[in-house]
């Protein structure tokens, strides 16, 4: 069988490939990998992604948090990378291992005597009288997590205007996390957090086959064989 | 190569002929054309010495060569007799056209007066109507016909017609005849038996000057003498 | 197993092709070359379209009537007199009445040195292998199919058509030339003559083979730090990746003949 079967044109890029330009990615912009509240992302940056805090009533400035990703490694069906018995790769399906650090800002509240204000002026928090908004860490309390996840890709446009990728997830697995409402709790707190992540990240089909030939897409992107593969015409 | 129909430019296919009817000594130049009237030297001569009877002439062929931008004439010093013709031509590539003047009216070729010729080889095709530049009536027209030689036998043929000259004599301004008919490459001999010392120009070269100056040659001369 | 593959077939191939070497901008160029026995100096532009593209492994792209459109303006001179014998005005007399006869002594005229101009447009089709060539240059990869040998350009009708064109160039000079009437058609025969088949295809050959000899294709051209994306502002900086290895090679896979690239990339 040819590559480029009933069409002219073929692309195809290897998981080993796709992991470098995620890796890549994720290397020149690390803020899609890490989100936090202001006390732990003041702003956003290169390096991170601020985003607002919990709010909470009594908790001055709210629930303070960040989440911390590992750059997401892609296996690509066939099956290459270990998954947990709860999920299965499919043809046509990516699985994504990645490390999430989620953290808390663990504070003490200390109790007002007076009355509380009426709710519609504005809460002062004690810890700091002059600055509602900015508090500085009290203690973050973090916990690790390993999560596997498998999607598919889907094809969109690129902030270029380009044809591109992205991964969609269908599925997210923790493993042995007690009690297993807590495993399902956080497991679609992951899930709903991966998706958002993964469908940032768009990386454009022309990068995907290194700038080689022009394409108009007919065929795909779909995965086969370890690989995204792709077919079109000139 | 030029071959422009003007008595008053020499050039390789042009002759200049005078006849000499009187004894004497006549010097005379041999310049480029338009140097006529700049010209004082007088290197060259013709010896004239009584000749024979009345009617009889001999020719006699001068051949001028040029030379680190002077002409020279050879012979330098030619003794001819009365009545005989002298002809001069320069047969040089890389020669200017040229004009012979004498002290003597009659001797110069830019004005043809009396006894005198101008013979002429025409190179191309065309119509060409003659003037004389120094403003006279005197005119003619030669027809040159490209002969159209397809074939060795046309063009031997046409070799053949060369060798004949045709005569066109012009006397106190009547040309005879007025019109002529030839091939290329033939020769038209103009021969003035009398005159006021005319040229035979081609009229698209006076019509050319005319246009520059406003006057023609022989226009200007009368206007300095009715000056004066 | 290839990071990166991208593959062309020969329909494809055909297409790039055809954009590859129809943005190829005309190629100009001057001198002199010899014309038969003249030296003549000219200039000359062409233009390049594609034509049918084979793939043979394991790394030719043959393209079968590869067109060349030229267009030539030459001028040559020389002395008429080294190609036509001179012409002689033979003796010739009048008689004037009761005076005599006069004539004029034979006149040997040389003819001249004359340049005749030329201008003549054409084209010219040949085969040609094209190998592809892999290198770094700079920091940029390129990937460009490089002829294979001197191609064979057949002239064939050109030449003689070239010929016909000099002699109705040459006509027009001949005949402001003096007593060369009658000779024309010889004068003109006697230049092409001295030029010939020959001296036209000598002509051409030196001038319009290295516009296809020297021919690059470009197939891939790309900088080895590859940018994934562009920067998108303060927070969002390019994305580059760098391509360690390029790769070029026609695979028959299948039942097709293929233009495959390959790439090696690392973050």
């Amino acid at each position: 069988m040819s590559l480029t079967e009933t069409e002219t044109v073929f692309a195809s890029i290897h998981e080993d490939a796709l992991n470098d330009v995620l890796t890549a990615f994720c290397t020149h912009r690390p803020r899609y990998l890490v989100y936090g509240s202001p006390a732990f992302v003041p702003v956003t940056t290169i390096a991170e992604t601020t985003m607002s805090a919990i709010n909470f009533p009594g908790v001055p400035g709210g629930i303070q948090w960040r989440i911390r990703l590992s750059i997401p490694h892609i296996d690509l069906s066939k099956q290459t990378s270990q998954l947990p018995p709860e999920l299965t790769l499919g043809p046509g399906q990516f699985s994504a291992q990645v490390d999430a650090e989620l953290c808390i800002d663990c504070r003490r509240i200390r109790i007002d005597p007076e009355a509380p204000p009426p709710k519609d002026r504005p809460q002062v928090g004690h810890d700091n009288p002059k600055n509602p908004d900015r508090h500085s860490l009290g203690e973050p309390t973090c916990f690790k997590l390993s999560v596997f996840a498998i999607g598919h890709i889907e094809r969109v446009v690129a902030t270029t205007g380009e044809d591109a990728i992205a991964f969609a997830v269908d599925a997210v697995e923790i493993v042995d996390i007690k009690p297993d409402e807590l495993e399902s709790f956080l497991e679609c707190l992951m899930f709903m957090i991966l998706q958002a992540v993964l469908a940032g990240i768009r990386l454009p089909l022309p990068a995907l086959r290194a700038g080689a030939f022009q394409m108009s897409l007919v065929v795909g992107p779909m995965i086969e064989d370890d690989q995204v593969k792709a077919r079109g015409n000139v | 190569m030029q071959n422009t129909l003007d008595s008053r430019a020499l050039h390789r296919a042009d002759y200049y002929g005078q006849r000499f009817m009187k004894a004497g000594n006549f010097s005379y130049d041999v310049v480029p054309a338009g140097g006529v009237a700049i010209s004082s030297d007088r290197p060259f001569s013709v010896k004239v010495r009584e000749g024979k009877a009345k009617g009889e002439m001999n020719q006699h062929n001068v051949v001028v060569t040029w030379h680190d931008g002077k002409f020279r004439a050879a012979p330098a010093a030619l003794t001819v007799d009365t009545g005989d013709m002298v002809m001069w031509n320069c047969n040089q590539r890389d020669a200017m056209t040229l004009a012979v003047i004498g002290d003597q009216e009659f001797f110069n070729s830019s004005r043809l007066k009396n006894e005198s010729g101008y013979s002429h080889a025409f190179g191309l095709p065309g119509e060409y109507r003659w003037v004389d530049a120094h403003g006279s009536k005197t005119s003619g027209m030669v027809t040159v016909k490209d002969p159209g030689c397809k074939n060795e036998a046309q063009l031997k043929r046409w070799r053949k017609t060369l060798e004949e000259g045709i005569l066109v004599m012009i006397n106190d301004g009547k040309v005879e005849p007025s019109s002529v008919e030839i091939d290329v490459g033939q020769t038209v001999f103009f021969l003035v038996v009398n005159g006021p010392g005319i040229s035979i120009t081609d009229a698209r070269v006076v019509e050319y000057s005319r246009g520059d100056t406003g006057k023609a040659e022989g226009d200007r001369s009368s206007a300095k003498a009715s000056a004066r | 197993m290839a990071e990166i593959t991208a593959a062309l077939d020969e329909t494809g191939a055909n297409k790039l092709l055809d954009t590859a070497i129809g943005i190829l901008p005309p190629q100009s160029k001057s001198g002199s070359g010899s014309l038969g026995p003249f030296v003549a100096s000219y200039g000359v532009t062409a233009s390049l379209t594609n034509g049918d593209i084979d793939l043979i492994p394991p790394d030719i792209i043959r393209i079968v009537d590869l067109r060349l459109d030229w267009s030539l303006s030459l001028s040559f001179g020389f002395d008429l007199s080294s190609i036509l014998p001179d012409f002689c005005l033979p003796r010739v007399c009048v008689n004037i009445p009761c005076v005599g006869k006069v004539c004029t002594p034979k006149i040997c005229i040389d003819w001249p040195t004359i340049t005749i101009p030329v201008s003549f447009s054409d084209f010219v089709k040949a085969t040609g292998d094209f190998k592809l060539d892999i290198r770094l240059v700079g920091n940029v990869w390129k990937v460009q199919a490089l002829i294979v040998g001197l191609p064979n350009l057949p002239f064939g009708a050109t030449t003689a058509l070239l010929l016909v064109a000099i002699g109705a160039a040459a006509t027009p000079i001949l005949l402001a030339i003096p007593f060369i009437g009658p000779f024309l058609a010889i004068a003109v025969n006697a230049i092409l003559l001295v030029i010939g088949i020959a001296g036209v295809t000598g002509f051409l050959g030196p001038i319009l083979t290295p516009f296809i000899s020297g021919l690059k294709i470009p197939i891939y051209e790309q900088p080895k730090l590859f940018p994934v994306l562009p920067s998108e502002g303060p927070v969002d900086p390019q994305v580059d990746i760098t391509i360690d290895l390029v790769t070029a090679m026609v695979a028959h896979n299948g039942a097709e003949d293929e233009l495959v690239l390959t790439a090696d990339v690392s973050p």
